[in-house]
């Protein structure tokens, strides 16, 4: 099984590695989008010297990318602009992971699965290139705000790990999330590398999860249909707050770095984890069954 | 085989499909959700709350009429918002890849031979604005009726606007403060035609694009992305000042009678309709004409 996991990350490697780039670029073009729009938005709203007095760095970029929305409450019933910014950062990475490789129309992705002799292996090599495209995503869009944060000229705070990294208080009010003013992120005392590191790695899992479960789903559905039900599941969490919606774990203004009553990277990761074993389960149980003559028919 | 059985076959096709009847499902399955979280949260207010003081003091009855937790009106529920926010998708799911499966299976090349390539495509297409269209028109209907089945009806009262969010801005909103049954009507017939013309548009956009994902995922990545852009410009125009300023001209919003952080004007709903229709017949007549060997 670990030979047929080896040879067929390599081969999908291969075939898919030149659409899933043009497709990651497609993401960090996206990224590099919505931190020009805060750039302008923080020009207008600091008026002319914008330059000197709006104080945004790389967290403030990410939050333009990755915010979503704070904490709501929807009987409340008010009038809000739904984050669709963080949305398109989802639906994006849908895409990126979304081709059902059984589909292809050069039909390599079926013979590769009966050469490789593992079902088991193929799919599992199916995940972690749905996991490494998510990855390599990923870290597009951190590379697009860090150099957007050196591009604005964003100090580097000095003192190692310990140092905090803060989003500038009115970053929130720009990207239209609440946020709390002890939060870490907002306080004094900032976000450490390791604060952002983990809360990065969970956002990523919980990016990757969704994807891992759309790839499940295309295996019974076709892929159009598996894309919308995984939109559905993916969109839900900007208007329930609740910590078993996996989408929460992505958005930086739930986390608990922004709001006092936030989702905290270990809840974050038990959750994620659980979508990504369940989906991974429910995929293999489909591959085991599914009839790659019968399709062909 | 003549136009009216072209017209019945693309039909039957259409309705029997695997992807319409799982996207029927999935927009089903959201409408009735909606109903349930709404309809029942409503009638436990009413029951503990509103009934009991019901002689003592005013209250907005209007509030909890079956009208306002219609999945079309209701704002705070996130039912209700997930379900305009993927409807679009589940619109051009239903038949809108007709053209590029069919076509790509050569099927469509026998039909084109038998019945002529612009009767097939003007019937592809006809089947793809109605699947677009009812794929909003009965999760809506469905809905309105289990919220009926659940509340009393009251006719809105204009005191009560401020539980409500139908706003004098937004498409038909002097109906549904005067008679909510026909600004139902108008809004289910609003957003059959707006899902319909969307269909239209995604089917007609298989003159340029080949591949059937794509086709189906990036013309609503487009109007995801369009809402974002626009919301974040309006949010820069109100920063530097100009109150007020910004209309939502994205499906997302035309398709509720609440839409969200920007208003929805009828007439800018009409335009985008108009530049739809005109959009998918221009598409038609590129695929008429496109090179079909």
């Amino acid at each position: 099984m670990w030979q047929a996991f080896v040879r067929t990350l390599r081969c999908e490697g291969r075939a898919q590695a030149r659409p899933a780039a043009l497709r990651v670029l497609a993401v960090c073009l996206f990224a590099s989008l919505a931190c020009f729009l805060l750039c302008a938005q923080a020009v207008v709203h600091s008026g002319i010297d914008g330059a000197q007095s709006a104080r945004l760095g790389f967290l403030d970029f990410l939050a333009a990318v990755l915010a979503g929305e704070g904490d709501y409450d929807p009987s409340l019933g008010e009038r809000r602009a739904v984050p669709v910014g963080w949305l398109c950062v989802g639906v994006c990475m849908l895409l990126v992971t979304l081709p059902d490789p059984l589909h292809d129309p050069r039909h390599m992705q079926p013979l590769t699965m009966v050469l490789s002799g593992s079902r088991v292996g193929w799919w599992l090599a199916s995940c972690a290139w749905v996991a490494l495209c998510c990855l390599t995503a990923f870290i597009g869009i951190v590379a697009v705000c860090i150099a957007w944060g050196a591009c604005w000229g964003a100090a580097v705070p000095s003192g190692g790990a310990s140092a905090g990294l803060r989003l500038w208080e009115k970053t929130p009010e720009l990207l239209g999330f609440d946020a709390s003013a002890a939060a870490p992120a907002l306080s004094g005392r900032g976000m450490g590398w390791r604060d952002v590191l983990a809360w990065l790695s969970c956002s990523w899992l919980a990016l990757t999860s969704v994807c891992l479960v759309q790839r499940a789903l295309v295996a019974m559905l076709p892929a159009p249909v598996a894309f919308s039900l995984t939109l559905a599941m993916l969109s839900a969490p900007l208007f329930v707050f609740h910590p078993w919606l996996v989408g929460s774990h992505a958005m930086l203004a739930r986390s608990t770095f922004v709001i006092n009553n936030g989702f905290s990277p270990s809840c974050a990761l038990g959750v994620t984890l659980a979508h990504v074993a369940a989906a991974m389960c429910l995929g293999a149980a489909m591959t085991l069954r599914r009839d790659v003559v019968g399709q062909r028919r | 085989m003549g136009r009216t059985s072209i017209c019945r076959f693309e039909l039957r096709r259409a309705f029997t499909s695997a992807p319409f009847l799982l996207a029927m499902l999935i927009s089903c399955a959201l409408a009735i959700w909606s109903a349930l979280v709404c309809s029942v949260g409503a009638a436990r207010d009413l029951e503990s709350v509103v009934v009991p003081y019901a002689g003592q003091t005013y209250k907005n009855l209007s509030a909890y009429s079956s009208v306002n937790q219609w999945l079309a009106v209701d704002y705070g529920a996130g039912s209700s918002g997930v379900f305009f926010l993927v409807i679009p998708q589940v619109a051009s799911v239903g038949y809108a890849r007709s053209m590029r499966t069919h076509g790509n299976s050569g099927d469509g090349d026998q039909l084109q031979v038998r019945v002529g390539r612009r009767r097939l495509l003007r019937a592809q297409m006809l089947a793809t604005f109605l699947c677009g269209g009812l794929l909003v028109a009965v999760p809506l209907v469905v809905n309105l009726a289990i919220c009926a089945c659940l509340l009393p009806t009251y006719v809105p009262d204009v005191m009560d606007a401020f539980y409500l969010r139908v706003s004098q801005n937004d498409a038909f909103s002097d109906l549904f403060y005067s008679n909510p049954v026909l600004y139902a009507l108008a809004r289910t017939a609003l957003d059959f035609a707006l899902c319909g013309l969307w269909g239209s548009t995604v089917y007609g956009l298989s003159v340029v694009v080949r591949n059937r994902v794509i086709l189906l995922t990036l013309p609503y990545v487009a109007l995801l992305l369009a809402k974002y852009v626009s919301e974040r410009i309006f949010a820069i125009a109100r920063t530097a000042g100009m109150e007020g300023f910004g209309a939502s001209f994205t499906l997302f919003d035309q398709l509720r009678g609440s839409p969200d952080a920007y208003f929805c004007p009828l007439w800018l709903t009409l335009a985008c309709a108009l530049a739809m229709a005109v959009a998918s017949l221009l598409l038609l007549r590129a695929l008429e004409r496109s090179d079909a060997l």
